[in-house]
């Protein structure tokens, strides 16, 4: 195993994490079936690919300018996935369960067909960053430190927001819609800002993929049957798990890169993630961490505690 | 262990002439069924009202119009004085009308805490700085969430079980904790939808003394739904009968239980027994 082949798979876990991350807010917190997030991860891509052919356009970016931008366009680009997580929690506030997930799906594959279409966005070849700027690449890219900088950002969001009323809501929707709105929560308010948050983030995670080394968006990559494996990590994990999500979207990166070292089931990946899955279903229908966080186990429990004593002493 | 030490007459004695909610000419209908049609009457404060009428006389349907679930046909709700008919269900109960349900709806998966604490939203106003950098007033207030949870969970004894999953409780603990979940967002107007169903004698006598109880500790008004004729009328001083979704009765125990109409409704027609 090479040195590039391991960055590669930290970074595409890293990507992972946060994807897994935010759909669990979405599906496993809220409790909101949603297939639909790839369309997000894919706004974002392509947000940060165009933005970042039109600043190197401009001549505003130089060795200095370059960091400071590129934040500002991965805020942008989540931003602008955001804006799609408003109009599809849109029809969230109507339709519940296998319904809502339906109309994700649609909405998933209808914003990739419309991108297909887009010509200035390169069409069904995708949008490459290289040939965009007559092939020299852009002056900032992502890697490592600015994939784990937004994995350390959405954890410490998503599990503070669980440590407040607001966190406490979107459970309460989660586990029963009508009695949160008869206790007087605003069932819609949160419903569109679990969307809101889960849409940001995976805008962000589409464009730190996009700008990691391909410098290339290509709509294959966001269909909604690519985001399969995501859903898959926070049910392996434990839906409503944040910890649960982390390890289910590293175990299960590690174990398709791993697959892709085996001739003959690197290009089966859906049999791998049928038999985990009918496997997971048998052994651990609750997934790995059961609803609980980190914080939550015994173990850490006594750890901290015994860490508080000796601050005491 | 709830005592009110209380009789039906001195009940009737306490209520005040503040008239909390009035109900005008309310009707729904679903397809040609009317479910609830041309109910009028007023309710005051710090009173026990009972609704009773056989299987599908609409009086779940007349619950959920007084906490917004459905929006009436025609007719309006009055509470406090101003209407509150087709207000979203959170709208509602902000102005201080919380509810209990039939098939009780706790937030099973969550703990005992955790589903009183989750009510008690309305006593937090912390944005999102607040809580992502741990300030002073995020702590102050989650803090004092905490602290009345348990003051909640204290008063209906269900404090040493507040780590427990809700749905592991016992039935009876459950319907508890359902109530104080409703109180916890501090209504005017707690509306229980069968509070008894489910119970054994014995247990229905400690049910009528806890909402006697609650209804003079907190110092609000109770309408509750009942089939139980002995539970209803040993509880409420003044009752309303529901028959196909309009009411054919109302009073104090003593004129229901003589009301023709009502024999009527129950046992059906003395040529049909």
């Amino acid at each position: 195993m090479s040195l590039v082949f391991l960055e590669n798979i930290t970074a595409i876990a890293g990507i992972m994490i946060i994807l897994a991350v935010s759909l669990n807010l979405i599906n496993g917190i809220t409790g909101m079936l949603s297939l639909g997030h790839y369309a997000f991860f894919g706004i974002g891509g392509y947000f940060g690919a165009f933005m970042t052919v039109q600043v190197h356009k401009l001549g505003i970016v130089n060795g200095v300018t370059g960091l400071p931008i590129f934040l500002m366009i991965i805020i942008l680009s989540g931003l602008a996935a955001s804006l799609a997580g408003l109009v599809i929690s849109g029809p969230s506030l109507r339709l519940k369960g296998d319904y809502l997930a339906i109309a994700t799906l649609g909405f998933n594959e209808i914003l990739k067909i419309i991108i297909e279409n887009l010509d200035f966005l390169g069409g069904p070849k995708g949008y490459s960053i290289y040939s965009e700027l007559g092939n020299r690449p852009p002056l900032f890219r992502s890697g490592i430190t600015w994939i784990y900088l937004f994995v350390v950002i959405s954890i410490f969001v998503i599990t503070r927001i669980m440590k407040s009323v607001h966190g406490r809501n979107f459970l309460s929707i989660r586990e029963d819609e009508i009695a949160a709105e008869a206790m007087g929560i605003n069932v819609a308010k949160f419903k569109i800002l679990a969307f809101l948050v889960g849409s940001f983030l995976a805008g962000t995670a589409g464009v730190l993929f996009v700008m990691y080394d391909k410098f290339y968006a290509n709509p294959r990559d966001f269909g909604f049957i690519e985001g399969i494996p995501v859903l898959l990590m926070i049910v392996l994990g434990g839906l409503g798990s944040t910890t649960g999500a982390v390890l289910g979207a590293v175990t299960l990166t590690l174990l398709l890169q791993l697959l892709k070292l085996i001739p003959g089931i690197s290009n089966q990946p859906v049999l791998v993630y049928a038999m985990l899955l009918v496997i997971m279903m048998i052994l651990r229908p609750a997934g790995f961490m059961n609803r609980k966080e980190l914080s939550d186990l015994e173990i850490v429990k006594k750890i901290r505690a015994r860490i508080s004593g000796i601050i005491k002493k | 262990m709830y005592q009110a030490n209380i009789t039906l007459n001195e009940l009737q004695d306490l209520k005040s002439d503040f008239e909390l909610l009035k109900t005008e000419e309310l009707s729904i209908h679903f397809g040609g069924l009317k479910a609830v049609d041309g109910v009028s009457f007023d309710l005051i404060h710090r009173e026990i009202l009972g609704i009773i009428g056989p299987n599908g006389a609409g009086k779940t349907t007349l619950f959920n119009l007084f906490s917004g679930v459905y929006a009436p046909l025609s007719g309006r709700i009055f509470f406090e004085g101003k209407a509150i008919h087709g207000l979203k269900p959170n709208l509602i109960n902000e102005r201080g009308i919380a509810r209990t349900f039939q098939n009780i709806r706790l937030f099973s998966d969550l703990s005992v805490l955790d589903n009183i604490r989750i009510v008690m939203q309305h006593r937090a106003d912390y944005g999102l700085r607040h809580l992502l950098f741990n300030t002073e007033k995020y702590r102050m207030q989650e803090d004092e969430i905490l602290r009345k949870s348990r003051e909640f969970l204290k008063i209906f004894g269900l404090e040493i079980k507040h780590d427990i999953t809700a749905k592991n409780l016992s039935y009876g603990e459950q319907k508890r904790l359902e109530i104080a979940r409703a109180l916890a967002t501090e209504p005017k107007l707690l509306l229980l939808d069968e509070p008894a169903a489910g119970m054994n004698t014995a247990e229905k006598e400690g049910q009528i003394e806890l909402i006697k109880w609650i209804m003079l500790n907190f110092d609000i008004s109770i309408i509750l739904i009942d089939h139980d004729m002995p539970f209803v009328m040993n509880l409420c001083p003044r009752i309303i009968v529901l028959d196909y979704g309009k009411i054919i009765s109302m009073g104090p125990p003593g004129k229901i239980k003589k009301d023709p109409e009502v024999i009527k409704a129950y046992l059906g027609e003395e040529s049909h027994a």
